[in-house]
């Protein structure tokens, strides 16, 4: 063979391996960057989105897929770190050719990971980050979609809470970073008369609350409004308790406190009387696809009673594919498209995407715990799914 | 806050209670770095598999003084087992290499630690209650407060004469001292050293153990609890001096202190204000408050 044959046969089985590999690329699976939070402290948030994403992908590919073709998960850990996050998220575009992502699960992360979908144009559907800086002025571009109601529309939903309550002043407290200061920033605009007796943040991750505790007990307001979440939540409440804080002062938390895993955790241990918010509880009882869902996720967890974090993930994947299926493509720019304006039959109803803000107008439980009786952990009663 | 003695006595409390609480944790990782010379990354990962020790070993006894005594020294007694698997085993080969293979071998540890966690325990928050007797508030005269704070405050002062009186007054204190200062003299006056790294080890971890199992019931059980105490425990002994027990006590004061005021006084300015701390104590006395300078060890 002379030299120019053999280039000439070379090239023509390159571009056959080419021409194979991208008919292989449109017949194979739908590949979804999912990036979450799955160890260290936020593996809880992680483990429970992907679990709906799972349930949800499950579901999508026992019905036939998308557009023919199933749907391929390619889960990373982000470590609620940004530069992990993002360097997840390119990694799976350049090496998986990933061009739909799901994740990651916190604002801090999130925003990063928004910036690399605005420069790859890979669509981004977060699906808990609460922040309003993700979708707001400079940071909002055509890819990026946010379904956690964001906290302006907290702020308003939570003064409705607090009149309710019969809340005359209030005393804010939380860690030091952009969702409290958005949220609390959002209830002063929408509180009125309320009265502010004062703001006692600490550092992230601070783990010893006694000092803001006593600031709190001698603070003159009759409500305490505060934001510490998950594990430092618990703390915040193991530490409280003894000081009789929960006896002296109405408490209405953020930052899903109202999630089941949070009352199990505590058990016995979680004041009554404490106000919370949750995407979701199962033993909600307003809709039928919101008990089928549940039942759903339990045969998938194996257990029924299960936290909120999965139907924001859950959520996330029928808002891809539906827009997938809308575009007749999966080409980013026109799912993104699709995205926009788009309404989903979802558990708790239907939900839409503002087409303006790139928002979803999800809905959210409000309630005040409980103890119930023949067991340990505690419900939240009362309970309003406002939207 | 000076104004009014009730609330300036609080702080005051709450503060020495934070600096036993971290006294516990960090007297464990100074130990081991005053004998074997080594910074035991793992020291957060021990602390962290004491809180679930304790909370496995509650589940089984249920919810009582007794069963939170147990669950205290079982997790000591756990870590101390698997402490001396890990230095018997692994650790002992890695004594006369090099500090980074040392230092990387700790931060191993760190990660398979985590990993079993998580497959053992799962990912999920858990919370562990105080004993029975230390739950609510007793009458301090001047305020009520917190009894479990209260019985920290007392416990890290127990602990820490109970280490010093080990070492300064005991045969086998003698010994650690002999070889913290020279081992090789140690070996050859006929002592097993083997054995008092070992020693030194279990006793290390299961401090980092006992003292997660005592910090539970103020905070939560989870797989990220570790990361967080670990940087103050570095703080305390970095501060104090690597190596003193003297220096950790006086370290996890000054953190406490700093921690509790600091967030009165210094807001969002705390969290820079003990690595501040770290750095000028570093630059005035880059062996600590408490420590020797290497010229004062020969």
């Amino acid at each position: 063979m002379t030299y120019r044959k053999a280039m000439k046969s070379c090239a023509l089985a390159l571009g056959t391996a080419v021409l194979a590999t991208a008919a292989m690329a449109q017949d194979g699976p739908i590949k979804v960057g999912v990036i979450l939070p799955m160890s260290g402290g936020g593996a809880y948030v992680g483990e429970g989105i992907y679990a709906g994403v799972d349930l949800a992908v499950k579901q999508v590919n026992e019905a036939g897929g998308v557009l023919g073709r199933p749907l391929q998960v390619l889960l990373r850990d982000e470590q609620l770190r940004p530069d992990v996050s993002t360097a997840a998220m390119r990694e799976l575009i350049t090496l998986e050719g990933v061009q739909h992502f799901i994740g990651p699960a916190t604002s801090a992360t999130s925003l990063a990971n928004s910036q690399i979908a605005r420069e790859e144009k890979v669509v981004n559907i977060s699906p808990s980050a609460k922040t309003e800086a993700l979708t707001a002025g400079d940071n909002l571009h055509d890819y990026i979609f946010q379904l956690a109601p964001t906290t302006d529309v907290d702020g308003v939903r939570t003064v409705e809470v607090l009149r309710g309550m019969g809340t005359e002043s209030i005393c804010f407290t939380g860690f030091d970073y952009a969702y409290t200061h958005d949220w609390f920033a959002a209830i002063r605009a929408n509180m009125g008369d309320i009265t502010e007796a004062g703001e006692f943040l600490v550092p992230m991750n601070a783990t010893d609350f006694s000092a803001t505790i006593t600031q709190l007990l001698s603070s003159d307001c009759d409500t305490i409004v505060g934001t510490q979440y998950g594990g430092s939540f618990i703390a915040f409440v193991k530490q409280a308790t003894p000081f009789g804080l929960f006896e002296s002062k109405k408490v209405l938390w953020g930052s899903n406190t109202g999630d089941h895993a949070v009352a199990a955790a505590l058990g016995a241990e979680l004041p009554g009387g404490l106000w919370a918010s949750a995407a979701d509880v199962w033993y909600y009882e307003g809709e039928d696809s919101h008990a089928a869902y549940q039942q759903a996720l339990a045969a998938h967890q194996g257990r029924k009673e299960t936290d909120m974090w999965p139907i924001t993930g859950y959520n996330a994947v029928k808002f891809l594919t539906a827009a997938i299926e809308a575009a007749g493509t999966t080409e980013p720019t026109a799912v993104a498209a699709a995205l926009d304006g788009l309404t989903i039959q979802t558990p708790l109803g239907e939900i839409t995407i503002d087409p303006e803000t790139n928002r979803a107008n999800s809905p959210e439980f409000y309630g005040r715990f409980e103890p119930q009786e023949g067991s340990d952990v505690a419900r939240m009663t009362d309970l309003r799914l406002v939207r | 806050m000076f104004a009014n003695p009730m609330i300036l006595f609080i702080q005051v409390m709450n503060s020495l209670s934070l600096a036993m609480n971290l006294f516990i944790i960090a007297a464990g990782l100074t130990l081991i770095f005053g004998v074997l010379r080594i910074v035991n990354f793992a020291h957060g990962a021990f602390y962290m598999v004491g809180a679930y020790v304790a909370l496995s070993i509650l589940r089984v006894t249920g919810d009582s003084n007794l069963g939170f005594l147990l669950g205290v020294l079982g997790a000591g007694a756990l870590m101390g087992a698997m402490a001396f698997v890990v230095e018997r085993g692994l650790l002992s080969r890695l004594y006369d290499k090099e500090h980074m293979l040392q230092l990387l071998f700790t931060f191993a540890l760190v990660l398979v630690i985590k990993d079993l966690v998580k497959m053992i325990w799962g990912s999920g928050q858990y919370s562990i209650g105080a004993p029975p007797f230390l739950r609510g508030a007793v009458n301090l005269g001047i305020s009520p407060y917190p009894k479990y704070a209260l019985f920290l405050c007392v416990m890290g002062p127990i602990i820490a004469v109970a280490i010093w009186f080990f070492m300064e007054r005991t045969r086998w204190g003698r010994i650690l001292r002999a070889a913290r200062e020279d081992r090789v003299m140690l070996n050859a006056l006929g002592t097993d050293v083997k054995l008092v790294y070992s020693g030194v080890f279990v006793t290390g971890a299961a401090l980092a153990a006992m003292g997660g199992a005592l910090a539970a019931p103020r905070s939560a059980v989870d797989p990220g609890m570790d990361s967080l105490v670990i940087i103050d425990a570095f703080i305390i002994v970095i501060i104090g001096g690597l190596g003193s027990l003297l220096g950790s006590f006086v370290g996890a004061l000054i953190l406490g202190f700093l921690t509790v005021m600091g967030s009165i006084y210094l807001k969002e300015w705390v969290i820079v204000a003990s690595y501040v701390m770290m750095v000028v104590i570093l630059l005035v006395r880059p062996w600590g408050l408490f420590g020797k300078a290497d010229e004062e060890r020969h």
